[in-house]
């Protein structure tokens, strides 16, 4: 079953009578439970798909069906309910909280949510310890590692428990180590807890932790193809 | 959103950057606490004259001479010469005016009083002894004058306090002979220091029988004033108008409207006091008030400020399912949470400055003044705070909430 599908897809920004087509027609369905990397160069094109399918930003032609619904069906209210509930975003920048422990910027997402208040702090909890930062579980953002920042960052994604992981560059602003430590947590959502997860990333490297590799080129997708030799943690410590 | 996360979102937001809530707040606080201190010093000003006022007695006419005009001083009633003896003699007749207890008619006057070489600009008072209960005299060396000396016309003085002051310089002043005009007086009563008393401040003050004040000082034979006291409080209205009516057939007019008098009870004083301290004590908030529309566009300045600071916050909190109303909320939150704590706090500070100038007045200046905290003033002045903060936070707040989240997002 597809959890995403897009029919010729295009972004067009208009800036001061300028035309700017970064997507041109973008064709591409990703079923429930994959784990799907999409590469290209900058400008090709990558994060705007991220987010227009992470309902962070409108197409401007063609359809989009998000879990068998078409989402220009939906009001900004729908939409932002979906964000909340059924998707999860890592960004390159993090974007904690910084004046908030680890716990209350995992719980963010949950106040937004219709969870029930009593199950907060049990479910941050158990997403913090998903991403092994039960430590620092009470530690303010800013006395963290940039590695655990981006660990933070994803028990965020997780906590309503979404259908769609997005990660856009999760490894860009980190170190090798700190970096393979995050692309295996990635990894081990979907591998384990079944999360759907689309990745963003220019390295091959990271890109072939997951199962497929769309890659783009000036707005278009030049190839589709999945990952013959699929790497893990495993791999790295073996080379 | 629940409002209460909300709320508790907004206070993080603001206790993130307490100095700058601190200052920014600091133009509704003042604006706020000039408020309340306007409205409890007017209000304690209001009582301090009422009380006054009505300390001249609740049974208390005056009659004042000349049409009924603008001001209770106008030269006009001064100078005047309608009140005559024959409307005391009418006054005094119990058939005119049954319920009426005592008439005593009033001279008043300024001049020059001498001793010696030194000369002292007096306020000059002719009554008769009905004046110590009305006006609450009380003489601190000597005796006030009786009611033989008012028949006699006596050549005696009771001088307030600064008038001793300046003429005697510390002498002893019973016994001896001022000269006011041509004649001279003898000192026979000095008034305590803070002849405070009723409107009437008797410490510049020389007080003489008014028939030795019309004869020897002023060489006039009407009164400025005819004080009545009814028998009862009950009376006062019935005889208010007995004394309208004794003096309009006294003086042959038929016609109201050219009575050539004016009949006050301190009820009536009372109430246009009333409505000059009123007409004061609002227009001075309204000043105030002033503060509070410059404090709101600070405010507004300021969370605009916030608003593109947080633009990523607010970018943030959209990607993780924030809807725009939750983003609108938590900005007017702050808005308000931030003008009704300046209107707590100027409230508070407000309501102690005045507590402050009350003991001040009453300590230094030995007024009887009351402190009075404006509930009225406190309530509305909180719901304005707030009012300032929505009116103003609105707009920042509308920002906020249509930021889109992508382009919140990598706002740098």
């Amino acid at each position: 079953m597809n959890i995403i599908e897009t029919k010729n897809l295009w972004k067009v920004y208009d800036n001061e009578g300028t035309k700017t087509e970064a997507l041109r027609g973008i064709t591409l369905a990703i079923k429930k439970g994959e784990f799907v990397a999409i590469m290209g160069p900058s400008g090709s094109g990558k994060s705007t798909l991220l987010q227009i399918l992470g309902l962070l930003d409108n197409h401007t032609d063609g359809t989009y069906v998000f879990s068998g619904k078409d989402i220009g069906s939906y009001d900004q209210e729908e939409i932002a309910r979906m964000r909340n509930g059924k998707m999860g975003f890592v960004f390159q920048a993090f974007n904690l909280l910084p004046h908030a422990s680890v716990l209350d910027n995992v719980k963010l997402p949950l106040m937004y949510s219709n969870i029930p208040e009593g199950e907060w702090d049990v479910r941050a909890q158990e997403a913090v310890v998903d991403v092994g930062l039960e430590h620092r579980m009470y530690h303010q953002a800013t006395q963290l590692s940039g590695g655990e920042k981006q660990r933070v960052a994803i028990a965020r994604a997780l906590v309503c428990d979404p259908e769609v992981i997005f990660a856009d560059e999760p490894t860009g602003n980190l170190d090798s180590k700190s970096g393979e430590a995050v692309i295996d947590i990635i990894q081990k959502l979907n591998t384990e807890m079944g999360h759907t997860i689309i990745l963003i990333t220019h390295e091959t490297y990271t890109a072939e932790y997951a199962q497929r590799i769309v890659r783009l080129h000036d707005g278009e997708i030049v190839s589709d193809e999945a990952v013959s030799n699929r790497k893990t943690r495993a791999d790295t410590f073996v080379k | 959103m629940k409002l209460k996360h909300s709320v508790q979102t907004a206070l993080t937001g603001l206790t993130t950057h307490k100095s700058r809530s601190a200052l920014t707040i600091l133009g509704v606080v003042i604006g706020i606490t000039s408020i309340i201190l306007v409205m409890s010093l007017g209000q304690g000003a209001q009582n301090l004259i009422l009380s006054q006022v009505n300390g001249l007695g609740a049974t208390t006419i005056a009659v004042i001479p000349g049409k009924i005009s603008g001001g209770p001083s106008s030269a006009a009633q001064t100078l005047s010469d309608s009140l005559k003896d024959s409307d005391l003699t009418a006054l005094e007749t119990k058939a005119n005016v049954p319920y009426a207890k005592e008439v005593m008619p009033m001279v008043l006057s300024g001049g020059n009083a001498v001793y010696g070489n030194q000369v002292y600009q007096v306020s000059l008072y002719g009554g008769g002894t009905l004046m110590t209960s009305i006006m609450n005299i009380t003489v601190g060396e000597g005796n006030f004058f009786s009611d033989d000396d008012v028949l006699s016309k006596s050549q005696v003085v009771v001088i307030g306090y600064k008038v001793k002051d300046h003429l005697f310089d510390g002498d002893e002043a019973i016994g001896q002979k001022i000269r006011i005009g041509n004649n001279t007086f003898k000192v026979i009563g000095v008034l305590p220091q803070k002849g405070q008393s009723g409107l009437v401040n008797f410490d510049d003050a020389v007080i003489m029988p008014y028939t030795t004040a019309q004869t020897y000082v002023l060489g006039i034979n009407y009164f400025n004033r005819i004080i009545v006291e009814a028998d009862t409080q009950d009376h006062i209205n019935a005889t208010a108008a007995d004394i309208t009516n004794t003096l309009r057939s006294d003086h042959n007019i038929t016609d109201p409207s050219q009575d050539d008098f004016s009949v006050e009870t301190s009820a009536d004083i009372a109430s246009t006091l009333d409505t000059v301290t009123s007409a004061l004590t609002a227009f001075l908030a309204a000043v105030a008030a002033i503060s509070l529309v410059v404090g709101g566009i600070g405010i507004m300045n300021i969370m605009l400020v916030s608003v593109t600071e947080r633009t990523r916050e607010i970018g943030l909190r959209k990607a993780l399912g924030a809807c725009d109303h939750d983003i609108l909320t938590q900005f007017l939150l702050e808005a308000v949470m931030l003008t009704a704590t300046g209107g707590l706090i100027g409230i508070l500070l407000g309501g102690f400055l005045s507590y402050v100038i009350s003991i001040i007045l009453t300590s230094a200046l030995s007024l009887s003044w009351t402190f009075i905290f404006p509930w009225n003033a406190a309530a509305l002045g909180l719901v304005v705070a707030s009012l300032v903060g929505l009116v103003f936070g609105i707009y920042p707040a509308r920002q906020a909430s249509r930021k889109s989240p992508m382009e919140a997002l990598r706002y740098e």
